[in-house]
């Protein structure tokens, strides 16, 4: 039987689909705990944050919205772009034996690489807002849903970029990579707003964090989110301005490397 | 039929540009079975990466008619935390378009590959022989127009050796390969023409005692000189 013949887009997907299954095998491994861990592992770090914060102050809440809810929203989204870009370090290394298939190009890699993450993440915060709103009658559920989907597509775009340009990155130079990339996302974890709303903080610091396209999108997804919730100066456009020249400064740099992405050892 | 024109192929290096290839211009007709011989360093994996699409050149275009496979012989392309179905559901899923396609390949592949239940676990629990068997089973399951071989020598143990050369006869009839092999009697059997490259020339002989004999003077060139 021989193989048949399929147009270039049917290529594309097929291509797309196989790897995503390839992926999230991959990340969910082949023990038994494997699914229980990347579900746990969000929620222990959530679970911890809620308790030290219980501590800190004696509030349990933000502008009355619960802790638990608080930090869900911030480090669900936080997480898609910070695996992402973990990943992607390595991505063109470890992958390196799926490029012999003529068909799976690094592109697909990158833009699979980050969809699962998507997928994963949104995935949980659907599990906790069902589990929150049933048991613990938390309301997490977004009040104005459409934009929240919006600023998940352009969070996930705007990992693709940084995907896109941090996968040159770790191949052209292992481990300067690391310490150039890894060290300041360590940063933008406290600078991203997941633990502080940006109206809490000192109003002279504003001008400078608004600079983080990651903290207009965690705090846009709050805002929309939890009804009430006054998100300081943020806003989506400026996350989708930021979207559109990462992918293209991602593309850029991609494409101009296209042939070193090949061949690694 | 493949058609190479002025094709360039270097790899950037810290002592400059190496280059494998300058102006290659090369013409396979169909059904040909092709062997390549050269030496160490010679290109001969450069060119059929370059065939099978895994990798790009610097100028110059290939043009193919007809479906190529990868790289047989390599048995990279299996990630170990994944189980061998998963695997090869991975290369199925990429080459089959209906779910009902796909389960009859990965059928054939466990079948093939003689792996019985280890099928089921992951490559890394195998040995190196049952690794190369998988791959070799999960290159069979589909039908090539051009089978690209390098260094494929010796697979599993012999009963299994006796079925890999019998499945790659009866592909013979439908498809053609070219193949890289240091195994000189191998090409002889196999081939009806042969690629030379030495020293970043490439010739193409029409004949294949013609272009051994050409090969082996310039080795012993090399050699008495």
């Amino acid at each position: 039987m021989p193989l048949t013949k399929r147009s270039s887009w049917q290529v594309q997907w097929a291509v797309w689909k196989a790897l995503f299954h390839r992926f999230l095998d991959t990340k969910i491994g082949d023990h038994f705990l494997g699914p229980l861990w990347v579900i746990t592992e969000p929620l222990v770090h959530i679970a911890t944050l809620t308790i030290i914060f219980k501590f800190i102050r004696e509030r349990g809440d933000y502008q009355g919205i619960p802790f638990v809810a608080f930090f869900a929203a911030g480090i669900l989204p936080y997480f898609i772009f910070q695996h992402t870009v973990n990943k992607a370090l390595r991505a063109m290394r470890q992958n390196q034996q799926l490029f012999s298939y003529r068909q799976v190009k690094p592109l697909d890699v990158i833009v699979v690489m980050t969809y699962v993450e998507l997928f994963v993440y949104v995935l949980i915060a659907l599990i906790l807002m069902w589990v929150g709103a049933w048991f613990f009658n938390i309301d997490g559920i977004p009040h104005l849903p459409l934009e929240v989907v919006l600023i998940f597509i352009l969070l996930c775009l705007f990992s693709i970029g940084s995907g896109l340009f941090c996968a040159v990155l770790g191949a052209r130079w292992e481990d300067a990579s690391t310490l150039i990339i890894q060290m300041p996302l360590r940063l933008l974890y406290f600078m991203s707003g997941i633990l502080i709303p940006m109206q809490s903080l000192p109003q002279h610091l504003h001008k400078y964090m608004l600079w983080n396209p990651l903290l207009h999108a965690i705090e846009q997804i709050r805002a929309h989110t939890f009804d009430g919730y006054i998100a300081a100066g943020t806003s989506i456009s400026y996350l989708a301005l930021c979207t559109v020249a990462n992918l293209f400064i991602g593309l850029t740099y991609f494409s101009m490397n296209r042939s070193r992405l090949l061949l690694l050892r | 039929m493949i058609e190479i024109q002025n094709l360039y192929k270097y790899y950037p290096t810290a002592l400059g540009r190496k280059y494998v290839f300058k102006d290659l211009n090369l013409k396979i007709p169909d059904m040909c079975n092709v062997g390549v011989l050269g030496l160490n360093g010679s290109g001969k994996s450069t060119l059929i990466n370059l065939l099978s699409g895994s990798d790009q050149p610097n100028r110059g275009s290939i043009k193919i008619n007809g479906t190529v496979s990868w790289p047989l012989g390599l048995s990279g392309g299996v990630q170990p935390r994944l189980t061998g179905r998963q695997n090869a559901e991975f290369v199925c899923r990429i080459y089959c378009e209906t779910r009902n396609e796909i389960n009859n390949k990965l059928e054939f592949i466990k079948d093939f590959s003689d792996i019985q239940d280890f099928f089921e676990l992951p490559v890394r629990t195998y040995s190196s022989g049952m690794k190369s068997k998988l791959t070799f089973a999960m290159s069979m399951a589909f039908d090539f127009d051009i089978f690209l071989i390098d260094e494929l020598t010796a697979v599993g143990d012999a009963q299994f050796r006796q079925k890999s050369k019998q499945a790659l006869k009866e592909k013979r009839n439908k498809a053609s390969y070219i193949m890289v092999s240091h195994n000189v009697n191998d090409l002889i059997k196999e081939c009806d023409q042969m690629i030379v490259l030495h020293k970043a020339k490439v010739t193409m002989f029409e004949d294949v005692d013609k272009g051994l004999e050409y090969y082996k003077k310039k080795i012993k060139i090399e050699d008495t000189e």
